[in-house]
């Protein structure tokens, strides 16, 4: 099957600024990446702060121009699409932000924040545009007296569920997620995380998922990628994944989560240190300095993100190739 | 030899023993009833979590143990009892002695807990002048020096020391916050507000065995307020869970997890995202936290509650009583 989304060494430098010219150096926040996300899947993209998870879903759906690499949908290449076939791009690709009292307007009312995509694509007349933001309210779960409320007026899970109506506005194939959970209470996360499982499989939606929480991740998505200093060095299958993780980062990551059962206490293993800038990314491969596994070729050469098992791939020196010749 | 007695009482009393503490805010919209009738004990050595949704006023609990609620904001009622003194009654010149000194403190974010524009070695010196006032003059760097190498910070043969606090990262701030609380003073108690929640995961593992292995070093008692299950589960001998400004259960860290009493914990656990996911669909709580200006009469958790009992849960405040089977105490009138 033609995946949705793809991306090819996908890159976001940024220029750190204050910096004279001819000293100019770069913030690699997303480098080089590859990624296809299949029609209908739902892919989680985990890391730590820093590790360029939100930067990589903002330059998917070119919030900013790519620094580098092509962005593919449909099997046709759109990178740096603009005017026109940008706003043909939007209907079909839309965001839902990790904090919505800052992704709103707090001066309109939930019936202007949903509509208003519909009133910018042009789409209906101001009575239908309001019958279908009160059907999107339906199916966010909201009671349509939502409407005239402004955002002080309703609760945190609340708003993300507005979020996600006027994501879902101008019924896009595909919905970048970037941690949509993480501000929320613990009783309402469930709520919203249900929510977005449910909406995914009702409406057929293919979904990147952000979040820091592995946990959550696997409610929603089938397949994870784990991100480090602007490169993926994990993906796969999320049993696969969490059941076993082959990159070094990724099981310090997954062993490093604190675990809701007091009989299953342990050492807390963690990465020796913390996660470097990504000005100044150690050379060869960026987790060589933490890594227990490190080998004299990892201080010199950025491994590939090769297929190690089947369906899952490790950019790492120390995991052996693929013994399965099925694929 | 009445005196005899009363060393006696002290060493068997908890180390902390909280009653009917009551903290309110008046606002626009009316009083906020941030934490209503809170009673609770801590025994010396003990670690104990504080568990509750934002708004459920465990941060207001701690804040109001140290006597660190702003005005308008004001503790209505209610006694502070710690190592057998009130320190309700305590002015301000006692309670700075009690603040950082016996009692710790660690804060949620470690980037806005301290002062930008005094060095970390200033701050640190502050604290040390303050709490043990009979070091001899070159010994402060040397012991600031020693809390932080304790605590996994370089200070690079002390030049960090003339550093801000900008030029640390969060997780070394964290450090040093702990630093200051569990070997600025002699504490034997130390409370801590979401010590980890503005960390990342793999620092937050390092903070947390930090944490317990201090504890077990210096025989430090615990005050750990977090949303997060998972933490008290890695930390804490005995839970307290807080709904809408009142504890409704009391446990010890076990019999939380395994059999919880009250309604809301039960339901709260089931909504915990599990890991590896069980592959299941995640349980959610219907409705939201009840706003705390305008409580119903009855217990707050019932228009949630999937054992709603009928009318007495919404005229009764239940209050925290000993469950029958077991040492557990929560507030629900299933167990009246």
């Amino acid at each position: 099957m033609r995946p949705l989304v793809r991306v090819e060494r996908l890159s976001q430098h940024f220029p750190l600024r204050g910096m004279p010219f001819a000293r100019q150096r770069m913030v690699y926040a997303v480098d080089a990446v590859d990624l296809a996300i299949e029609r209908g899947a739902a892919v989680g993209l985990i890391g730590e702060s820093g590790s360029g998870k939100t930067t990589f879903g903002r330059t998917l759906l070119q919030l900013y121009p790519p620094t580098g690499g092509r962005i593919y949908v449909d099997g046709q290449d759109v990178t740096g699409a603009h005017g026109q076939a940008l706003r043909a791009l939007r209907r079909r690709m839309q965001m839902v932000f990790q904090n919505p009292y800052s992704a709103v307007n707090r001066r309109k009312t939930v019936a202007e924040i949903i509509t208003e995509p519909l009133t910018i694509h042009n789409i209906g007349n101001r009575t239908s545009r309001l019958a279908r933001g009160r059907e999107l309210l339906d199916m966010v779960g909201l009671p349509s007296i939502f409407m005239a409320r402004y955002p002080h007026e309703v609760s945190g899970g609340q708003l993300q569920r507005v979020g996600i109506a006027r994501a879902l506005a101008l019924e896009p194939d595909f919905i970048v997620a970037d941690e949509p959970t993480a501000s929320l209470d613990v009783s309402i996360r469930a709520q919203v995380i249900n929510l977005l499982a449910e909406l995914r499989v009702r409406l057929g939606l293919t979904l990147l998922f952000i979040s820091h929480d592995l946990s959550v991740v696997s409610y929603v998505c089938e397949r994870v990628a784990v991100m480090y200093l602007g490169k993926i060095v994990e993906e796969g299958l999320n049993t696969e994944v969490e059941q076993h993780p082959l990159h070094p980062y990724t099981r310090a990551l997954l062993g490093a989560i604190p675990r809701p059962d007091p009989r299953q206490r342990r050492l807390l293993s963690a990465p020796l240190g913390e996660i470097p800038s990504a000005v100044d990314r150690p050379a060869g491969c960026h987790y060589h300095p933490r890594c227990p596994l490190a080998m004299p070729v990892c201080r010199v050469t950025y491994p590939q993100l090769e297929l190690k098992a089947p369906g899952h791939r490790v950019a790492c020196h120390a995991v052996p190739a693929a013994v399965d010749d099925t694929l | 030899m009445p005196w005899i007695r009363e060393l006696n009482d002290v060493e068997q009393s908890p180390l902390l023993d909280v009653r009917g503490l009551t903290t309110r805010f008046p606002s626009d919209r009316g009083m906020v009833h941030a934490v209503e009738d809170v009673s609770f004990c801590i025994r010396p050595g003990e670690a104990v979590g504080l568990v509750g949704e934002s708004g459920s006023g465990k941060s207001t609990v701690l804040r109001s143990l140290l006597g660190l609620i702003n005005p308008p904001g004001r503790i209505v009622s209610g006694a502070v009892m710690f190592r057998g003194r009130d320190l309700r009654t305590l002015g301000e010149h006692d309670l700075r002695r009690v603040r950082g000194g016996q009692i710790g403190l660690i804060l949620q974010d470690p980037v806005n807990a301290f002062n930008p524009s005094l060095t970390i070695g200033d701050q640190l010196r502050r604290i040390l002048r303050l709490h043990r006032p009979g070091l001899p003059a070159g010994g402060y760097d040397r012991e600031i020096s020693r809390m932080l190498a304790r605590v996994g910070v370089d200070t690079a043969g002390g030049s960090k020391l003339n550093q801000y606090a900008f030029n640390y990262s969060q997780g070394q701030l964290q450090r040093v916050m702990i630093a200051a609380a569990c070997l600025g003073g002699e504490p034997s108690l130390v409370l801590a507000d979401e010590p980890t929640t503005s960390l990342d995961v793999t620092i937050e593992a390092q903070v947390l065995q930090l944490l317990r292995d201090l504890r077990g070093e210096l025989g430090l008692a615990l005050l750990l307020v977090t949303h997060n299950l998972a933490l008290v589960a890695e930390l804490c001998d005995r839970v307290l869970v807080m709904y809408a400004g009142r504890l409704v259960e009391d446990s010890d860290v076990y019999s939380m997890f395994e059999s919880p009493k009250h309604p809301y914990t039960r339901q709260l656990l089931r909504s915990l995202p599990r890991f590896p996911a069980s592959g299941a669909r995640l349980e959610s709580m219907p409705g939201s936290v009840p706003d705390l200006t305008a409580l119903p009469p009855g217990c707050s958790f019932a228009p949630r509650c999937e054992q709603y009992l009928g009318a007495i849960c919404d005229t009764v405040c239940p209050s925290l009583l000993a469950t029958r089977t077991t040492d557990q105490r929560a507030a629900c009138h299933l167990y009246a």
